[in-house]
């Protein structure tokens, strides 16, 4: 059975080759996780579609200089979004609303109803909150284990650590995560 | 007692199982007592996050919308389409750098060919007190250090000496007075050294060295002739300048025919 990493392959080799079909297909495997990965550091989800595709543009013009040398292609494109999102942060003048983003959002999108896109807002905003309580490391493993769903060795490559210690950092993240889960239940019991 | 990779091993199973619905924590719990501790804490904490998973999918239409655009887009920014062509042709990364290493080098050496090829056309076109002058007369220096042939050095010394008269009338033509009297002396230690290289090569080849003479001393001629037709034509206050060379040439000529 072919891992994720070896069907990236050829797909990668046919992109660099100019192949547009080709890297339509690695957008179609990987812009969920990619958006995911970016929703989970950024509060407006709006600002998260902007960046997923700015990600997959970056990864088209850099390409033809890609090589593997141990680095999978997937951890490739998340180092590209976590540098695209580093640049986001240092651009000091976003200034976009989040409310007005919600409303753009809420005419462009027939799926969810605007209950269901507040709902699914407020759980998002929720979720956020809770992970900015992490330290920064525990909230990277967490997000690209757990909501990116990547595997340890993919999430060493992205951090640039040994696998060793990511076992160790998602260890400890997830033992944090649950006693802020026990601290939050609590003050909602009381 | 479990490695740390066989207790990841074993969680991100568990982890799988309780999201298929196969197990739930407390049957995996029943299955590991040993971790039971570990595995409790952080298969909740994992659940909890997965739990809200959906919170951070992006939207259906969003994916649509942005697979198009971005199709769209990737059309107009093509990444490098002769890298990309290195690439296809499986020339790999450390090649392609030496390339265009060696590609730029030879940029720089054509562009350094073009700007002095220019630079010796000018110096040639080039007359004293202009900037290029000097240039021109170390070219000539040049040309005559590396003439070993005393018939081409002969040959060589005549065409300078043409050169400095063609100088000094073309210097009368502009008007610029003031360069002559310095021009003058070049032409007079020009002909002196053509004079030389014809005496060492009447030495060796006698023949030679009458034909080479010959057209010296015709070029030399009417070349004396122009500026004394230009004495004539110019105002008074050029005619001592002109004069200054009509002397020279003709001094050159009468040491010729001796």
């Amino acid at each position: 059975m072919s891992s994720r990493s070896d069907d990236d392959k050829e797909l990668v080799r046919q992109a660099q080759a100019g192949n547009v079909e080709a890297f339509s297909y690695l957008y179609d495997r990987h812009a969920p996780a990619i958006y995911r990965y970016l929703a989970a550091h950024l509060p407006d989800r709006l600002d998260a579609e902007d960046l997923t595709g700015e990600v997959f543009l970056r990864t088209w013009q850099v390409i033809p200089d890609f090589r593997e040398r141990g680095v999978p292609f997937l951890a490739f494109l998340f180092r590209v979004a976590r540098n695209a999102m580093i640049d986001y942060h240092r651009k000091a003048n976003r200034t976009r609303m989040s409310i007005s983003g919600e409303l753009e959002a809420v005419l462009k999108d027939d799926n969810p109803g605007p209950a269901e896109l507040t709902s699914s807002r407020e759980e998002h905003q929720e979720v956020l909150q809770v992970l900015s309580q992490l330290h920064e490391d525990y909230q990277e493993v967490l997000v690209l284990r757990f909501l990116s769903e990547l595997s340890v060795k993919e999430t060493a490559k992205v951090m640039k650590r040994s696998q060793g210690s990511i076992r160790v950092l998602q260890h400890r993240a997830l033992a944090s995560l649950r006693a802020l889960i026990n601290d939050i239940q609590t003050k909602d019991e009381l | 007692m479990k490695t740390d990779q066989q207790t990841t091993s074993l969680f991100d199973q568990a982890l799988d199982q309780i999201e298929n619905q196969q197990e739930s924590i407390d049957s995996i719990l029943q299955q590991h007592p040993e971790h039971a501790d570990q595995l409790r804490t952080e298969l909740e904490a994992a659940l909890w996050l997965r739990h809200h998973k959906d919170a951070f999918s992006a939207r259906p239409a969003f994916l649509v919308e942005s697979r198009t655009h971005l199709m769209g887009s990737l059309t107009t920014k093509r990444p490098s389409v002769f890298s990309s062509y290195l690439k296809g042709q499986g020339v790999h990364w450390a090649a392609r750098n030496r390339f265009f290493e060696v590609l730029s080098l030879l940029t720089l050496l054509l562009c350094m060919v073009f700007v002095g090829h220019n630079v010796v056309l000018m110096a040639d076109l080039s007359l004293p007190s202009e900037p290029l002058y000097p240039v021109k007369l170390l070219l000539e220096q040049g040309q005559r250090a590396i003439t070993f042939n005393p018939e081409a050095d002969a040959r060589l010394q005549v065409d300078i000496s043409h050169q400095r008269t063609i100088e000094i009338i073309e210097l009368i033509l502009n008007e610029n007075y003031a360069a002559i009297p310095q021009a003058v002396k070049r032409l007079e230690r020009q002909l002196a050294a053509s004079q030389i290289a014809l005496d060492k090569m009447q030495q060796r080849n006698p023949t030679v060295s009458e034909i080479l003479r010959q057209d010296y001393q015709d070029r030399l001629s009417t070349e004396t002739m122009i500026l004394s037709i230009l004495i004539d034509s110019y105002p008074s206050d050029a005619r001592e300048y002109i004069n200054l060379a009509l002397l020279v040439t003709q001094n050159g000529l009468a040491a010729l025919q001796d």
